[in-house]
């Protein structure tokens, strides 16, 4: 679905992404861990064409990225930023109706069609209550949910989400997680998401991609890339990796030096 | 929906302000008109009435619907392009840019019409937009615009022009300050229905493109990213919604000086009822900021009577303690 091939991409004059080539089948739930500064986030907008490579191509159901117009790309990829937040106060209806922009015309009011969408897609996340909300009042986890439902109403094939657990709680984060999980169970969505959260990361990603430097330094089934030895190199921190006592799914544990 | 029937009834108490506004004011002022003799001017008498309202009150009240819906709608957009609540029609430097060029007209004293305008408007026109191209170009890195770089450089380049105008100040004698200074003022007394006639149709087509733009404003004032990823072609769209806005700007401010406020407090006093989002707040800002400022200028014209306050001053005066009660409120 997507293939990625030799893309090289700086910020002036530091390189961020180095030569990484890879590819995501339909129906993947694709995590991407490494340490700050790993290109993990610009990744994602190359993926999405908010940026673009200066060498090298992705491409979309065999078509060249660059060839898509900015509408069509986002009937089929939805993006949730890290820390999205608006100047102006809208409502979350209003936030989550943005995503009905690529099937509208560009000046038109909501259809019916379109607030029922928004109404399935707020149910499915769990936020349907909040419609009337001011966005900017609404807490972490409401947001991020909020923000979900506005990618989700573009109705696209791919997600794409940018450390999207990053403000919330252990409860909000299992949730959060949960519905990308049924998403791509009964939907079939594929998804990528970058996080730092390598626990989350081992329960729900069927497969890893670790970077580090704009590198890929790993990539496979979870359960094979998520070992001690990859890890450790990676955040340069000596680690432990134990098994779940109920789902057998490895847990990472940091190992604390000088512990008074 | 609840919401969008209170929004349309709001609107609707617009549109009838509006027409209130532009129905009453021309009967008011200095000299009380007979009704009557202001018809009789219709049926070709030239009634002495007819002529202070066919020939001095409408074209002035034309001028002030005009200048005040060009002043909010930039204002709004703006705010939504620079996702800034702060933003005026003048941050970018249109003002000081307009300013500039007609202080200079003034000292050289080369004033003369053109084409039915004076040459210290046309003055004004052209430094408005040398000074939004010079900052679009200031703001371009790699193809894109940054638009933290575009405040920056409107407020240093307005800063800089006003210390280019202090100085031609200096330089001037006694009339050309008095005249410098009543222009800065901005003011809507002194009218040629020819002006507005040949401004108008290219302030309608500005308001036509904006208002098709409103819902790619929304996304825009949310954040870039967002706007690109829902589908949005953000550069395309920027430039064109930048230059359209930056024309009504600097036509309005050529023709009637820079009046201020108007841009700031129009915006978030519809945003206060109507809500943030721009299918309501652009329209909206056209008819109320319209009304608004032929409201303001029937004060202006009548409370020193027959002394013709500068409009300017009327909207500063408003606009101001608006603003800080908007702000303690807020908070």
């Amino acid at each position: 679905m997507i293939q990625v091939n030799q893309i090289s991409f700086s910020y002036a004059d530091s390189p961020v992404i180095r030569e990484l080539s890879f590819s995501i089948e339909a129906g993947e739930f694709v995590g991407i861990i490494g340490p700050n500064g790993a290109g993990k986030s610009t990744l994602l907008k190359l993926l999405d064409r908010i940026l673009r490579p200066q060498h090298g191509s992705i491409e979309l159901n065999n078509k060249r990225l660059s060839q898509y117009n900015r509408r069509e790309l986002a009937r089929l990829i939805g993006f949730v930023q890290q820390d999205f937040s608006s100047a102006f106060n809208f409502s979350a209806l209003d936030i989550v109706l943005m995503g009905r922009f690529p099937h509208q015309k560009s000046f038109s009011f909501d259809s019916a069609q379109d607030l029922e969408i928004a109404r399935r897609v707020m149910i499915l996340t769990d936020c349907d209550y909040l419609r009337q909300r001011e966005f900017n009042t609404l807490s972490g986890g409401e947001r991020q949910r909020i923000v979900l439902s506005s990618a989700l109403a573009q109705e696209p094939k791919i997600l794409l989400l940018d450390e999207p657990t990053n403000a919330l709680d252990l409860k909000h984060q299992l949730h959060f997680y949960e519905i990308l999980s049924k998403l791509n169970h009964e939907r079939g969505m594929t998804i990528l998401t970058v996080t730092h959260d390598v626990n989350l990361a081992a329960q729900f990603c069927k497969r890893i991609i670790v970077m580090k430097n704009g590198e890929i330094l790993a990539d496979g089934k979870t359960s094979d890339v998520l070992n001690k030895e990859t890890l450790q190199g990676v955040y340069d921190t000596p680690l432990e990796i134990v098994r779940h006592p109920n789902s057998r799914l490895p847990v990472i544990l940091p190992e604390l030096k000088n512990r008074a | 929906m609840q919401a969008d029937t209170k929004k349309k009834l709001y609107f609707l108490i617009l549109v009838v302000f509006f027409f209130l506004v532009v129905f009453v004011t021309p009967f008011i002022g200095s000299q009380s008109l007979n009704y009557h003799q202001v018809v009789a001017y219709l049926s070709k008498v030239q009634t002495p009435d007819g002529i202070i309202f066919f020939r001095l009150r409408l074209p002035r009240i034309f001028l002030a619907l005009i200048t005040g819906a060009s002043l909010s709608l930039a204002g709004v957009v703006f705010q939504a392009l620079l996702r800034n609540p702060l933003a005026t029609p003048y941050t970018l430097g249109v003002s000081a840019g307009g300013a500039l060029g007609a202080v200079t007209m003034i000292k050289l004293g080369l004033v003369f019409s053109v084409l039915g305008f004076t040459t210290i408007q046309l003055s004004a026109f052209v430094g408005s937009l040398l000074t939004i191209i010079l900052v679009y170009f200031l703001s371009r890195k790699t193809g894109r615009i940054s638009v933290n770089t575009m405040i920056l450089a409107g407020v240093t380049i307005s800063y800089f022009f006003s210390a280019l105008i202090l100085m031609l100040h200096f330089l001037a004698d006694f009339t050309e300050t008095r005249q410098m200074i009543r222009w800065m003022m901005g003011g809507l007394d002194v009218v040629d229905m020819s002006q507005i006639i040949r401004t108008t149709p290219f302030l309608l087509i500005a308001f036509v493109i904006l208002f098709l733009n409103s819902r790619t404003l929304n996304l825009i004032s949310t954040s870039e990213e967002t706007a690109f990823s829902k589908g949005v072609e953000v550069d395309h769209v920027r430039r064109i919604i930048f230059v359209f806005s930056s024309l009504i700007t600097g036509l309005v401010v050529a023709i009637s000086g820079p009046i201020g406020f108007v841009g700031l407090i129009v915006p978030h006093f519809l945003r206060l009822f109507l809500g943030v989002d721009h299918r309501y707040i652009i329209p909206a800002s056209i008819i109320f900021g319209g009304s608004f400022l032929v409201l303001c200028d029937t004060i202006a014209r009548t409370i020193l009577a027959p002394i013709d306050i500068p409009v300017g001053i009327i909207t500063a005066i408003l606009g101001g303690p608006f603003f800080l009660w908007l702000l303690v409120k807020s908070r």
